[in-house]
């Protein structure tokens, strides 16, 4: 098997109060393959929010070590993080966080005026054009996001993730606001980027949609419980 | 309408948010309270009635002298016409001859010196002046009856008599004669202070006493300071009309006095009458208009303030407004609601503003005395207690105002239908930006008024005056009973003074003069020179009477020419020295020296000396004369004493006494503390610019970083989905600062608008303030620095911590 794009070794996260500690993450021991798409379940409560957190570098481990393409990046400055969570990974909210004041366009271009070398352009508008029609929403490029129904912002917020090609997607609760053809649609979408060659790491609760994964993690208590093989791309089914 | 339960509602709720309105109360209350002592003292200024029987009809008669129709002695009479005005009662009911003077006690130890008005009886009466003990002067001791009585003031019997009960059987000797104590005014007593700001008089003693010479008490053509006539106007007569009509009579007189001297040069005298209002309050209220005005920009400040707690607490409380109105709350009950809770913080606000300015009048009273007049009269009034409760309920009414502008009636009628989602009061974008713009507006203005004020008082105090201050003190010498003793006589007592003290060992030099270039108490005197013996166009100039030593002693170096020696002192030569400003008048070239100008007599003096301009803070350099030798009758000693050995008023006494007891030190001072009297007024206006800048600033920081910190609260999402998408934490700090100094850079501009016309008219006005570059950078500067601080500290929670955090919007 090839080299894994994250490695994780023995993660936790305490979150600590003045009355008690919570022990969200209690030795998480990952990895994910270029190409995988794998899929985190658990009850609420159980760490999955924590861990795809501590995957996009959005929150820091207690401890452990974790890598991205080879690199620790465990304890990173706030600074070095946001640089590798613009470069190499791309995130899906359930609530598609899109920023109202901005265009659908804007937002889409976000992560590229945020990248530490600037990119032309020209080079930026070709990219988010593609990702615009990669969703299908190329006609609405100028609309706001609350112009749109939940499904497109949700599109839109795939496009945004896909605009900076990171090597990982994270993507948490994709459908969790949308109505079930929405939902239908965006899973199929995620499915279709997997097949293409992206990775992807999905947080959700709907079983039918976790089974769609190559790789079903479970979470219990702040650790993975029932690791399952690795399926193949064209084994996975809607 | 607001029922005690609604107060009662607004209470319990304003108990539970006791931060919250502790800030609100503070806030307003030390500003309010600012603008309350202001409102009080140019109140007191302004338009409360002078403490005076019919003080409207008060006027004092002074005398001006024309020269060519030019003015060339202000406030100064001709001695027989005040007297003869005294006399004339065509046009005042009651009038009185005064004249201020300072004199030294004989029969107390130390020989205190004191300041005396030499008064007619009728001078007490017109000021209504209170007694605590005794009488006032009677008729009897009118003009030319020569009874040696005196009035003494409360202060000067607490002071020197210790409140002795007996004390109308006791005198008081100033020169030779023992005035009998025959009243005390009250301690309520305030006296006109139509001479001097400042000024108290310890001791009224009767007008006969007072020390004009004899020749010149019937002189139509000498002009004296200090003396003046009071009165009050019949009822009707038009003081105008009153003082042409004296005017006319008076110089008739003065020509006739004239009649028979060669003279090319046309002369007139005017006796004008003012209101004792306009001589007691001069331009004071210029500045404390200016003062009040900037307490009122304080307050607009805090206002900006206010509003932005209020809106916020209003944003907090929409859910209870939700309720209130799905239970069948109209609009304006939720007003009425608001008002009740506004309003009790603004009355609050309105106590603790009204304490402070009980407090600050005092502080106001200690500190000002000698600049702002009438300051002893201050106290809270009820227009100062109608004007708080005033500005409260405007406040109240205006906050609960604004509020409801800002809550959407529907939006709260739907927002529990849809679980609490929506929002009925936010403070909008557009509020934000407009409350960001009118706090940095209001700043900027009172901070570039502020700073300029500071940096032009600064650059006063800290200027040099062209000669050193250390070590040189200066004394008037009273001269007692000697006053009709021989000029020879007292100018050998003078020269025997000198002497000894130049052998005193803390003594390196001694001069006799009448005057220095910072004068403390004493007026400069005025004379003419000419270019030719028939006086045509005299040059004015400040006149000094010199010895040899005077110019060594204060260090004022010469550009030209030589000073005059002691032989040449000793020689009746006509000498004069000349200052820059005065060359340069007499000459355009400035090239005076050797030359000949006609000063008095009819003999020329000749310039054997030309001496630097000095260059007094704030006042334009003026003409002036030195002229060689020595007056008698109001001397002055300039001493150059050993470094940190200055003299004391009984070491120096002790020193006189050798050479004749009746001379006494009058008024002792040194150049320093001659220099900080002068600047006085500079320091006061750079404390109160000062505390001025620090308010408004920590105002607007204050206020910038509540609705920045709001702001940034609002987007805590969208900022945090910015960290997640890969902004780094500067980037962020980066573009919140952007935003937030979009309506700073409006604010600026704004006070721009209103600075620019007014920095123009202030050159072509008559105010000298000198603006300077960096009072007109360091506001804006200030302002921006200070947007960038709050900023930072408005996002740090928010870029110092993993990003997660902001999505989830927790802590």
């Amino acid at each position: 098997m090839s080299k894994p794009i994250l490695h994780m070794a023995g993660i936790t996260k305490v979150f600590s109060t003045e009355e008690m500690e919570t022990h969200a993450l209690r030795g998480v021991d990952l990895s994910i393959y270029s190409g995988e798409f794998v899929s985190i379940c658990g009850p609420s409560g159980c760490g999955k929010s924590t861990l795809l957190s501590i995957l996009g570098l959005l929150d820091l481990p207690t401890s452990g070590s974790y890598q991205i393409e080879g690199t620790e990046v465990a304890q990173l400055t706030l600074s070095e993080a946001a640089t590798i969570r613009n470069e190499k990974v791309g995130f899906i909210f359930q609530s598609f966080n899109l920023i109202d004041e901005l265009s659908v366009y804007d937002n889409i271009a976000l992560p590229l005026r945020y990248r530490r070398n600037s990119i032309p352009k020209s080079e930026a508008d070709k990219k988010v054009k593609h990702c615009l029609e990669k969703v299908g929403m190329s006609h609405r490029a100028s609309h706001k996001p609350n112009q749109l129904s939940g499904g497109q912002q949700q599109r839109i917020a795939i496009a945004r993730a896909l605009v900076g090609n990171p090597s990982l997607l994270l993507v948490d609760e994709p459908t969790g606001n949308l109505d079930s053809h929405n939902g239908d649609a965006v899973m199929e979408m995620l499915r279709q980027l997997n097949s293409e060659g992206t990775t992807l790491c999905m947080v959700t609760h709907d079983p039918r949609y976790a089974d769609m994964a190559g790789r079903q993690l479970h979470l219990l208590d702040g650790q993975i419980s029932a690791p399952q093989p690795i399926k193949e791309p064209h084994e996975m089914a809607l | 309408m607001i029922t005690t339960k609604d107060l009662s509602i607004a209470l319990q709720s304003l108990n539970r948010a006791r931060s919250y309105a502790t800030t609100i109360i503070l806030t307003l209350g030390i500003t309010l309270g600012a603008l309350v002592t202001l409102f009080n003292l140019n109140y007191q200024l302004l338009a409360a009635p002078l403490p005076y029987p019919d003080e409207d009809r008060l006027y004092v008669v002074n005398g001006n002298l024309y020269q060519n129709k030019q003015l060339r002695l202000e406030n100064n009479s001709q001695y027989p016409a005040l007297v003869e005005i005294y006399k004339n009662d065509s046009f005042f009911e009651s009038s009185a001859l005064v004249y201020f003077w300072e004199d030294v006690v004989r029969n107390l130890s130390g020989s205190p010196r004191v300041n005396v008005s030499y008064v007619s009886p009728e001078y007490l009466q017109l000021a209504g002046a209170p007694l605590a003990l005794g009488r006032q002067f009677n008729t009897d001791e009118g003009l030319d009856s020569r009874v040696p009585v005196a009035v003494i003031s409360y202060q000067t019997w607490e002071q020197m008599f210790r409140r002795n009960p007996n004390v109308l059987e006791q005198s008081l000797q100033f020169g030779e004669v023992d005035f009998r104590i025959v009243g005390v005014t009250a301690k309520d007593f305030i006296e006109p202070q139509i001479y001097k700001q400042g000024r108290q008089t310890a001791v009224w003693l009767p007008w006969d006493f007072n020390d004009t010479q004899i020749e010149r008490r019937n002189n139509w053509r000498g002009f004296l300071p200090f003396r003046m006539l009071t009165g009050k106007l019949k009822p009707g007569i038009d003081p105008a009309s009153a003082g042409h009509e004296l005017s006319t009579l008076m110089d008739a007189q003065y020509q006739a006095a004239l009649a028979g001297r060669s003279s090319s040069v046309e002369r007139s005298v005017e006796y004008r009458l003012t209101p004792f209002a306009n001589k007691i309050l001069a331009d004071s209220t210029t500045r404390t208009l200016m003062v009040m005005g900037g307490t009122l920009v304080l307050l607009l400040i805090a206002c900006a303030n206010v509003t932005n707690l209020i809106l916020s607490r209003a944003a907090k409380q929409q859910r209870t407004m939700a309720i209130q109105v799905a239970l069948g709350a109209h609009k304006k009950h939720i007003f009425f609601a608001l008002l009740c809770e506004i309003g009790l913080l603004m009355l609050g606000a309105a106590l603790l503003s009204l304490l402070l300015a009980l407090g600050s009048t005092e502080v106001v009273k200690m500190m000002a005395a000698e600049q702002i007049p009438r300051i002893q009269e201050l106290t809270l009034n009820w227009q100062t207690l109608v004007f708080a409760l005033l500005c409260a309920l405007l406040l109240a009414l205006f906050f609960s105002a604004i509020v409801s502008r800002q809550i959407n009636y529907r939006a709260l009628n739907q927002m529990l239908q849809s679980s609490g989602k929506g929002s009925g009061v936010q403070i909008s974008p557009l509020i934000r930006k407009v409350l960001i713009s009118s706090q940095v507006a209001m700043t900027s203005l009172l901070i570039v008024a502020s700073l300029q004020i500071f940096l032009q008082a600064n650059r006063l105090i800290n200027q040099p005056f062209g000669f050193p201050l250390d070590s040189v003190q200066v004394m008037t010498l009273n001269i007692g009973n000697l006053r009709g003793a021989p000029t020879a006589e007292r100018e050998g007592y003078l020269k025997a003074i000198r002497q000894r003290l130049l052998e005193h060992p803390k003594v390196q030099n001694a001069s006799l003069s009448l005057n220095t270039p910072i004068s403390i108490s004493r007026p400069l005197w005025t004379t003419s020179l000419s270019h030719d013996a028939s006086r045509q166009s005299p040059v004015m100039a400040k006149t000094t009477v010199v010895d040899e030593n005077y110019l060594s002693i204060l260090r004022m170096p010469l550009v030209a020419g030589r000073h005059i020696n002691a032989a040449e002192f000793s020689d009746n030569n006509r000498m004069i020295l000349v200052n820059e400003t005065l060359a340069q008048q007499l000459e355009p070239s400035g090239e005076v020296l050797g030359k000949r100008f006609y000063w008095r007599g009819d003999r020329p003096y000749q310039v054997v000396g030309v001496v630097r301009n000095a260059s007094l803070p704030g006042k334009k350099e003026p003409a002036r004369l030195f002229v060689r030798g020595i007056n008698v009758s109001y001397p002055l000693l300039v001493l150059k004493h050993k470094p940190h050995q200055p003299l004391s008023t009984t070491e120096i006494n002790q020193e006189f006494a050798q050479v004749n007891r009746q001379y006494k030190v009058s008024e002792l001072f040194s150049l320093e503390q001659a220099r900080d009297l002068l600047l006085s007024n500079d320091r006061v206006s750079v404390w109160v610019t000062t505390a001025l800048t620090i308010i408004a600033l920590s105002l607007a920081a204050i206020g910038i970083f509540g609705v920045i910190s709001y702001s940034v609260q609002l987007r805590r999402t969208e900022l945090g989905v910015r960290l997640a998408i890969g902004a780094r934490p500067a980037t962020i700090f980066y573009h919140t600062l952007i935003d937030s100094l979009i309506p700073v850079v409006i604010g600026i501009a704004l006070a721009t608008l209103v600075v620019v016309p007014l920095a123009l008219w202030l050159e072509q006005s008559e105010f000298s303030i000198e603006t300077s570059l960096l009072g007109w950078l360091l506001p804006p500067l200030l302002i921006i620095g200070l947007t960038a601080s709050v900023t930072l500290l408005s996002v740090w929670k928010i870029i110092n911590k993993p990003a997660v955090y902001a999505l989830r919007g927790t802590g």
